[in-house]
């Protein structure tokens, strides 16, 4: 059976590199006002760059012509696809840059065309128009892995490990702000479970500092994960439960944090907001006919969204925290989608080994149970090396964002005529905004080129720009982690009306493919119009002066 | 500096169509003074203020700033100079790889001996063009970060502050060669960063205490008043520690104490040596705060000397005092 659990994985993959392309434009658009409507074409260039670099040499055949092919590994050729794509960046910004605002935008829109036409046209290039494919992704050979196995250990020791790291950070961070709140170390459920997953060393080791101390949980449970999952099938599995139950425990204690205040009348609001958006998709599931159930499907979200509207506006508690609410309602929604409504149809026919299995396989996230032993597939070990990329050009950009160049930007952003007076050279600037921007989409290119294992022109269509800067409207301007936001509430509205449309008779699915298109440009209307700044907001200067 | 002065203006010239704003002007201004510049409206005091800052290209004249053609200190910096030659090497190399290709076929040989050809051709037209330009008397830079970098630092007559940055970031902005002003070393020099950060924060507090601004250092400058913007890009300009500064009407539309608090700034930082250019209406405190005036009208010199002489000058009372 479909396990959802795999759904979220691919959409997170798809959000992490989507987040890469989005955090670029971020650079150029959010911080340094340059609108840059070519922005996929930098993507594009980073992608065919990556897949020609990584493509053994073209053997002459008549299917595929491609004018070099290197048979270099994948690291070579993702970092050559960021700093080409970063070059090209310049070369395309010296002309452009000189004009203003909607020219440069027009200009760049134009110059990302020709790019596309050139990998189009171009047949002795790669392969246009047709596409570009025979290579494959990094270590797929060795996957999926399963337990009782070296690589299956390797896996686990370091994928395993690094979860570990993380959900520990996250959770020394939701100590010690618990902590600093006024709490008292040992009291709280976070930092009770902060005792038992840093294996007691912050204490033994009397660790002040929780980065150091989720270094060293980190290579412990890498350690732990890697032995166990050596010796036995089962070691993988059980392993595997831990640090999903683990991620699962951080996640709801950043969530407890995030709704404090929240009572459980609040908490009973948000399940029912939830439940009532779930169910006005009811007669999607259960009837046939689409004379019937557009319009009773219509007809219960128009009286939902109205019941969401009319408590917004009358009741305090909603209106006083629309944001938490709006979250936590979207999360019932999906904790709704995401176990009860996959074991509804095992429930009703009382099989309860599949409905068992069903949530084991859903809560396990980090294991996948679709072959005959638990194992990491492929996806998730992808999901795990896209994450770690997207979280280190995060830190990246940030540290450049918060350092005096990133000051600098905004005040290009601001008038470069400023910038020009005070000795600095606002062109330069703008120069290496680009050259960041456009490297960071030749990386996110890169790792498209990885997932999707074929280049088609169609792929760098203008379309990819605007849903980059869709993405960045959404999460919030100028703030590079709200992209990451963005970029995955993007993907989980495209996976949610796929899965919606799996419903519906094969006939209107396309329909409904190109619905949903109207259905985003209207929400995002409603988001220019009423949250210009996006969900987030900019990154307060005020924090980055705190830290 | 040797004998020089600070700055010297010898037979500026710049017209915009058929309106001939600056018609020839010379002066001079000395280290350490406040010169005022006064004239009517449309007499080109503004005109001669972007031409001297780099903001415009004259059309003939030159400008020395500490005995220097201000011309020669704006020509491309190396880094510029090697962002151009790369790119006009890329360029051309691409056109050339794709000349091969039209001519040759698709072949390595083809596609590379264009590339270099096509490279060397890039390089070769960057630098020819360069070294031309820098002969010819009649090519005019506009780079006016180069100047401000030697010193010679401007405000603007309608206020420019970064309205979506704090008092405080428009402060720390101004500072030059800021370590932490490359990307790189954004990320791997944070330590030396984070040091420079402190320095620049003290003087950026010493001279918001000097402008009275206390209260409003985390304020978005977008939230403060005309006159209180007026301060900040004064101060602004005070943390390059430049060697000439200059006001285009740093008091019009503020009210009388603010107007107050900003001579008084100025007068303390001219005894502290700084020298200043300062173009104003307000005749009061024009006269109180310059060593010397220079009056302009249409585009040209009228008078210059000492505020009391200029004040007694039959022309200027004419054009402007309104006699």
């Amino acid at each position: 059976m479909a396990v959802v659990s795999d759904i979220i994985v691919s959409l997170g993959v798809l959000a992490t590199f989507y987040g890469l392309l989005a955090l670029g434009m971020n650079i150029k658009f959010g911080f340094t006002g340059l609108l840059d409507f070519g922005h996929v074409g930098f993507y594009l260039v980073g992608a065919y760059t990556a897949a020609l670099l990584v493509i053994a040499p073209d053997a002459g055949g008549p299917d595929t012509v491609y004018v070099i092919g290197l048979d270099l590994p994948w690291a070579v050729g993702v970092l050559v696809a960021t700093i080409l794509a970063g070059v090209v960046g310049v070369f395309v910004a010296l002309p452009t840059l000189r004009l203003r605002e909607d020219y440069l935008a027009i200009t760049v829109l134009g110059v990302a065309a020709i790019f596309q036409r050139i990998v189009q046209a171009e047949s002795w290039l790669v392969n246009g128009p047709d596409a570009l494919r025979g290579y494959s992704p990094p270590l797929i050979n060795l996957f999926p892995v399963s337990g009782g196995s070296v690589i299956g250990a390797i896996v686990m020791g370091v994928a395993g490990g690094a979860i570990w790291m993380g959900s520990t950070w996250a959770l020394g961070r939701a100590t010690e702000l618990e902590f600093e709140a006024g709490a008292k170390p040992g009291i709280t459920v976070a930092s009770r479970l902060y005792g038992i997953v840093t294996f007691g060393t912050d204490r033994v080791l009397d660790l002040d500092d929780y980065r150091r101390a989720a270094l060293i949980a980190g290579a412990i449970a890498a350690v732990i994960g890697g032995v166990l999952a050596f010796f036995a099938t089962d070691g993988l599995l059980a392993w595997g439960v831990v640090v999903s139950v683990f991620t699962w425990l951080v996640a709801f204690v950043w969530l407890n944090r995030y709704s404090g205040g929240f009572d459980t009348v609040d908490y009973l609001a948000t399940f029912a907001l939830g439940a009532a958006y779930m169910a006005a998709l009811a007669p999607m599931f259960f009837l046939e006919a689409f004379q019937l159930w557009v319009p009773l499907t219509a007809l219960a979200f128009a009286i939902v969204i109205g019941a969401t509207v009319y408590l917004y506006t009358n009741w305090q508690p909603f209106a006083n925290r629309p944001f938490k609410y709006g979250l936590f309602t979207g999360l019932w929604f999906g904790f709704i989608w995401y176990i009860p409504i996959q074991i509804l149809s095992p429930v009703m026919a009382a099989d309860w080994g599949t409905v068992s299995s069903s949530i084991f396989g859903n809560a396990v996230w980090i294991l996948s149970f679709s072959g005959e032993v638990p194992e990491i597939g492929y996806s998730r070990f992808k999901l795990f090396l896209f994450g770690t990329i997207l979280l280190v050009a995060l830190y990246l950009t940030e540290l450049m964002i918060d350092s005096p160049f990133g000051r600098v930007l905004r005040a290009v952003r601001n008038d470069d005529r400023v910038v020009n007076s005070l000795g600095k050279d606002p062109f330069m600037y703008k120069i290496m905004s680009m050259a960041i921007g456009s490297a960071l989409a030749g990386l996110a290119g890169a790792l498209a080129a990885m997932h999707f294992q074929v280049l088609v022109f169609t792929m760098f269509a203008p379309r990819v720009t605007f849903i980059a800067l869709l993405m960045l409207f959404l999460g919030g301007v100028a703030n590079n982690r709200a992209m990451v936001l963005g970029a995955f509430l993007f993907w989980v509205f495209q996976t949610a009306t796929t899965q919606l449309s799996g419903f519906v008779a094969a006939g209107l699915r396309e329909n409904i493919q190109a619905f949903r298109f109207v259905v985003m440009g209207v929400l995002f209307l409603l988001l220019l119009y009423y949250r210009p700044q996006g969900i987030m907001g900019e990154h307060s200067a005020a924090e980055v002066g705190s830290e | 500096m040797s004998d020089a002065p600070l700055l010297e203006v010898e037979n500026l010239r710049k017209s915009f169509g058929g309106i001939t704003a600056v018609d020839g002007i010379s002066f001079e201004l000395e280290a350490g003074k406040v010169t005022g510049l006064i004239g009517p409206n449309g007499a080109g005091k503004t005109t001669t203020f972007n031409l001297v800052s780099g903001f415009y290209k004259p059309d003939s004249g030159t400008i020395r700033f500490k005995g220097t053609d201000t011309q020669k200190l704006m020509r491309p910096a190396p880094v510029e100079q090697g962002v151009w030659t790369s790119a006009s090497a890329g360029f051309l190399g691409l056109i050339g790889a794709a000349t091969g290709r039209v001519t040759y076929g698709v072949s390595a040989e083809a596609l590379a001996g264009g590339a270099v050809a096509g490279a060397a051709v890039g390089v070769g037209l960057y630098v020819g063009q360069n070294a031309i330009n820098n002969r010819r008397g009649t090519y005019k830079h506009s780079r006016p970060f180069r100047l401000a970098r030697r010193g010679m630092v401007r405000t603007f007559q309608i206020t420019r502050e970064l309205t979506e940055m704090t008092v405080l970031e428009n402060l720390m902005l101004a500072p030059p060669d800021q370590t932490g002003e490359g990307p790189l070393n954004a990320v791997i020099r944070r330590n030396t960063i984070a040091e420079e950060e402190e320095q620049f924060r003290d003087r950026a507090e010493e001279i918001i205490e000097l402008l009275k601004l206390d209260h409003l250092r985390d304020e978005k400058a977008g939230n403060l008043s005309g006159g209180q913007r007026k301060l900040l890009e004064l101060g602004r300009v005070l943390m390059l520690d430049p060697d000439l500064v200059m006001l285009d009407e740093p008091v019009a539309g503020v009210n009388p104490a603010l107007t107050d608090q900003i001579m008084e700034a100025i007068t303390s930082m001219r005894n502290e040596g700084y020298g200043f250019c300062i173009v104003e209406h307000e005749m009061d405190v024009i006269m109180s705060l310059s060593d010397k005036i220079i009056a302009m009208a249409e585009g040209q010199k009228m008078a210059e000397g000492p505020p009391e002489e200029v004040q007694q000058d039959e022309q200027v009372l004419e054009s402007y005092l309104g006699g």
